[in-house]
């Protein structure tokens, strides 16, 4: 029917409650209500005449004969009772009449409206439905705990694996935090081979701060808590510092030869502060130099096994031997 | 073929967590409870500060020690060439 010209509306009546649409919108609007509330015939939809001259008011004589020309069948099949659809579709309609203005190819054109429409509608659907299950998977997540989690596209989105998810993006976080603490552990990649790196770093750590330790408590005799009175004592507590000193073996090769010197100098100190106490008790000196040393002794982490422990005891018997 | 994935298991990770958990200097080491990965990294990297601090301090407590002494007795060597290292 390649009639140019506007149709008149239909004489089929119309639902009567309705007001007459004035405008696109109106009409769409109009439309969609009109098929939720009753199973419109099919003739109403079918007719092209249903696309009234009212409706086509606001726009071009030239657009509205395009569209009013093609295949109503298609046309009808695209409003079928679905807003979104109907919007998109008139969407499509309107840039296809821009188009058309040029060529006239009226029953593909609109067909393609159709048929895009129609999987429109079958997208929008389901693009609605997914949509609104992750938002109420999101809300949902967001009420039980206080994250908020965006499920991305392609991932699952039922609340045990965004759970997860959030689980190991804490875990990947921490990790980063790490490798940005650990030298050297930004060309590992893959936690187990991190967590290796991270592992023998802490170790590294915890022997340079036994060793500093050590080199301070043995090159300042004051540090040295012992007891004033007991001279065996003394000559007892000599010989196991002595054994203290030899027993940490760290993997640094400086070691050896800073022991054997820390021998020697411990030996000064033992002298020099044995003439120390013949001279005065200085009881201060040894509450300060108690405290001192307990907190070396706590600040290091004991961890090699048996020696480590014989020094604990050691260090439990100088100070029972400092309380008597 | 799942449980391959990557030559790195699940256990070598959990292996390694519970070695960590062992260098770290909880009170509750007692009752060994394994804490989630998450803490465990986040006790770590405080772990690891605290460490930094307390070998910044050591070498400090060298260095004011060796003032003390003569330039170039050989315990001020010494503890030249620690802080150096």
């Amino acid at each position: 029917m390649a009639s140019s010209s506007i149709y008149s509306p239909p004489a089929e009546p119309k639902s009567t409650t309705h007001p007459l649409p004035n405008s696109l919108f109106d009409f769409l609007w109009f439309n969609s209500m009109a098929c939720q509330q009753q199973p419109l015939p099919h003739g109403f939809l079918l007719d092209s005449s249903c696309f009234p001259s009212y409706l086509f008011s606001s726009l071009d004589d030239a657009c509205s004969v395009a569209v009013v020309n093609d295949n109503s069948a298609a046309a009808a099949a695209s409003f079928d009772g679905h807003f979104v659809c109907s919007v998109i579709a008139n969407q499509e309609a309107s840039t296809m009449i821009e188009n058309k203005r040029k060529s006239r190819s009226d029953e593909t054109s609109l067909t393609t409206v159709s048929t895009q429409c129609k999987n429109n509608a079958k997208e929008g659907k389901s693009k609605k439905q997914k949509r609104a299950a992750k938002k109420t998977e999101e809300k949902k997540q967001s009420s039980n705990s206080d994250v908020y989690v965006r499920a991305k596209r392609g991932q699952a989105t039922d609340s045990h694996s965004l759970a997860e998810r959030v689980r190991r993006e804490k875990i990947s976080e921490r990790m980063k935090m790490l490798q940005g603490l650990v030298p050297g552990c930004d060309k590992v990649t893959g936690k187990a081979l991190m967590l290796d790196e991270i592992i023998n770093y802490v170790q590294s750590l915890q022997n340079q701060v036994e060793f500093l330790s050590m080199k301070i408590a043995s090159l300042s005799p004051v540090l040295y808590d012992f007891n004033v009175d007991l001279m065996d004592c003394i000559n007892q507590q000599q010989k196991l510092i002595r054994g203290i000193v030899q027993e940490p073996q760290p993997c640094v090769e400086q070691n050896n030869h800073l022991q054997s010197q820390a021998k020697s100098y411990e030996n000064e100190a033992f002298t020099s502060y044995q003439l120390m106490e013949q001279a005065s008790g200085a009881p201060s000196l040894h509450s300060q130099a108690h405290t001192n040393f307990s907190q070396e002794v706590t600040g290091s982490p004991l961890q090699v096994g048996a020696p480590r422990q014989g020094f604990q005891d050691q260090a439990a018997f100088l100070n029972m031997c400092h309380f008597q | 073929m799942s449980s391959r994935r990557s030559r790195i298991s699940d256990d070598e990770i959990n292996d390694l967590i519970s070695k960590l958990q062992a260098l770290l200097p909880e009170s509750r080491r007692r009752t060994t409870s394994r804490a989630s990965a998450a803490k465990l990294l986040k006790e770590t990297c405080g772990y690891i500060k605290s460490l930094h601090r307390e070998v910044d301090d050591l070498s400090e407590q060298l260095g004011g020690l060796m003032a003390t002494m003569e330039a170039d007795s050989p315990q001020a060597e010494i503890i030249r060439s620690i802080l150096r290292s």
